[in-house]
């Protein structure tokens, strides 16, 4: 199971120049870690991976992946942890769950045990709004993490925050991916994360570091 | 399909909560929906009362009525004689009444009255008389026996009021009236045939007015026709103009609802992009958010012009519509009953309308919308 991304080129519309050009890596069943100044494309290219983007030129090939493409892939298959988090306000922390998870067809108890992990079920009647930022980063990493899925891609999930939020959320999804076969691809430049990385790639020199 | 269920009862939730928080919009909705729906009641009950009058008018037997005359003189008239003048047989195939009368050329004295019309018929028993003479008069008492000369020949009639037919001819004066065998010597002097044709469609009417024509034009015949048929086919004209008139206000209304719903809806999709493409992240494809942006106006629309046709019906109870001069309302009922279902129709094509800016929307790649 694996993601290639082949001789990919990205312009954004309405602009000149391409975010990269003729550019390929594989996702493999690991936490792969993209490192790179802000700018250079991590996020455009965990988008492109996820298929929330089209690239101008090249593919995005989904290689032992359920449905990998369809509606039912996003459903059930990916998650993807934005990094503006894109999380309902005025929702409960377990609304927001609850809404990911019916639609992917998993039970909200099922959600318990991520909560827990991430300091969360205390909190689970509060709406979102009243959360702080550390919290609201907690929430996204749960409504991701909840879902099981086979492809989870983390855009910045810590970026901002402090050691303790940082901790809680290296260990969640430090177990989520040791105890389930996922592909993992975060983009970070906190170099906070890299312990839990199988993979490190540095988007600025696209060199890959096996650790 | 739990998630189907699922997501609709959310995205319905959604809508109503955006309802209770911005009254404004869905109260926009509404009110201009309920607004073009008075507008287009009045137009369609309008159309509908002047759709009445005209059929009446186009169905109205002395609307459908032509008076064919044709003179004879002394060089025809015998001819016209012998030959049997077998015209109103043609004519009593069109269909509908035929009533043939000859204005002969020569007067009838009865001492007061020395320049009476003479009328002669084919048969008197089609108009329900015996063979005799009849002196027809609105004025002199029925059943008053007169006597008259006609060219030295002396009778004696007896005093009838007019038909209808004849009333046509006669114009309020007297006349002698008796059978085309009893006047032949007076009518070979020359006479005036006049037909008076009820038809019963205006297609018969037209074809009437085609034969005088060909008679005009192949047998150079002097005969004429009077007939409202120009008026008539104006009258068509202006019904068939009526089911036009409908079909563009359907489609105004239409037009009119998609882009105050389209404006409102855009405003709204811009609002909720990101919820919108949160869900799409989640799975949901963009024809289940767009279906129920469509669903959502259609029946907002639907619902506004139903509220109009209300207030109109519920106004048109209470007011005296008579003393306006306005009661061509009176029949808003029939807006519920089938009259309204054009304007609703254009309601709903409003609603289908406005979700054109949101599909344009929904088709923004998510990764663009969700940084």
């Amino acid at each position: 199971m694996k993601i290639s991304c082949d001789a990919l080129t990205y312009r954004y519309p309405g602009t000149r120049d391409n975010i990269f050009t003729d550019f390929s890596i594989e996702f493999p069943t690991h936490v792969t870690m993209l490192r790179g100044y802000s700018g250079c494309g991590k996020s455009t290219l965990l988008r492109l991976g996820a298929g929330m983007l089209k690239p101008s030129s090249g593919a995005v090939r989904m290689e032992g992946i359920h449905a990998a493409g369809s509606r039912e892939f996003f459903r059930k298959e990916l998650s993807f942890v934005f990094q503006n988090l894109n999380l309902l306000p005025l929702a409960s922390v377990e609304r927001n769950l609850s809404i990911s998870l019916r639609i992917a067809g998993i039970d909200l108890g099922q959600a318990q045990k991520w909560l827990e992990i991430l300091g969360l079920w205390d909190l689970r009647g509060r709406t979102v709004e009243r959360l702080s930022g550390g919290q609201r980063q907690r929430v996204a990493i749960a409504r991701a993490i909840a879902k099981r899925p086979k492809v989870l891609f983390l855009d910045e999930p810590t970026s901002g925050l402090d050691d303790e939020n940082t901790r809680i959320i290296k260990s969640a999804v430090k177990e989520f991916t040791s105890e389930r076969n996922t592909i993992c691809v975060v983009a970070t430049h906190d170099q906070r994360l890299e312990e839990i990385a199988d993979e490190l790639v540095d988007f600025h020199t696209f060199v890959s570091l096996e650790k | 399909m739990n998630w189907l269920i699922f997501i609709h009862s959310y995205l319905w939730k959604n809508s109503f909560r955006r309802w209770f928080e911005q009254p404004l919009s869905l109260l926009s909705k509404l009110v201009v929906s309920a607004l073009l729906g008075i507008l287009g009641a009045f137009v369609i009950l309008g159309i509908k009362e002047l759709g009445v009058q005209l059929d009446s008018r186009l169905t109205d037997r002395d609307a459908l009525t032509a008076v064919i005359a044709e003179t004879q003189n002394t060089d025809t008239a015998i001819s016209r004689i012998d030959s049997g003048m077998s015209d109103s047989k043609s004519w009593s195939r069109l269909g509908g009444d035929v009533a043939t009368f000859y204005q002969v050329a020569s007067y009838a004295d009865i001492g007061t009255e020395r320049t009476l019309m003479v009328i002669a018929v084919n048969s008197m028993e089609k108009l329900g008389l015996v063979d005799d003479f009849f002196i027809v008069s609105e004025s002199r008492p029925k059943g008053q026996k007169l006597e008259f000369e006609i060219n030295g020949y002396r009778s004696e009639g007896t005093v009838i009021p007019p038909t209808e037919e004849m009333k046509t001819i006669l114009l309020g004066r007297n006349a002698v009236l008796g059978e085309v065998g009893r006047l032949v010597g007076s009518m070979s002097l020359g006479f005036t045939e006049t037909t008076i044709l009820r038809t019963d469609s205006l297609e018969n009417l037209e074809q009437a007015v085609s034969i005088v024509a060909a008679m005009q034009k192949r047998e150079n015949r002097k005969v004429f026709i009077q007939s409202n048929l120009q008026i008539l086919r104006e009258l068509k004209k202006i019904r068939e103009i009526q089911a036009q008139a409908l079909i563009w206000v359907t489609v105004v209304s239409g037009a009119i609802l998609g882009l105050v719903f389209g404006s409102l809806a855009w405003m709204e999709f811009r609002e909720e992009r990101y919820l919108l493409a949160l869900i799409r992240s989640f799975g949901i494809g963009s024809g289940t958010l767009l279906a129920h942006s469509l669903v959502e106006n259609c029946l907002l629309a639907v619902a506004g012009v139903l509220i109009g046709f209300s207030c109109l019906s519920i106004t048109t109870r209470t007011v005296d519509l008579v003393a306006l001069n306005m009661s061509w309302l009176g029949s808003t009922d029939s807006l519920f009953n089938g009259d309204g279902l054009v304007l609703l129709a254009g309601a709903a094509l409003g609603g289908l309308l406005s979700g054109i800016p949101v599909a344009i929307g929904l088709r923004k790649p998510l990764g663009l919308v969700l940084t």
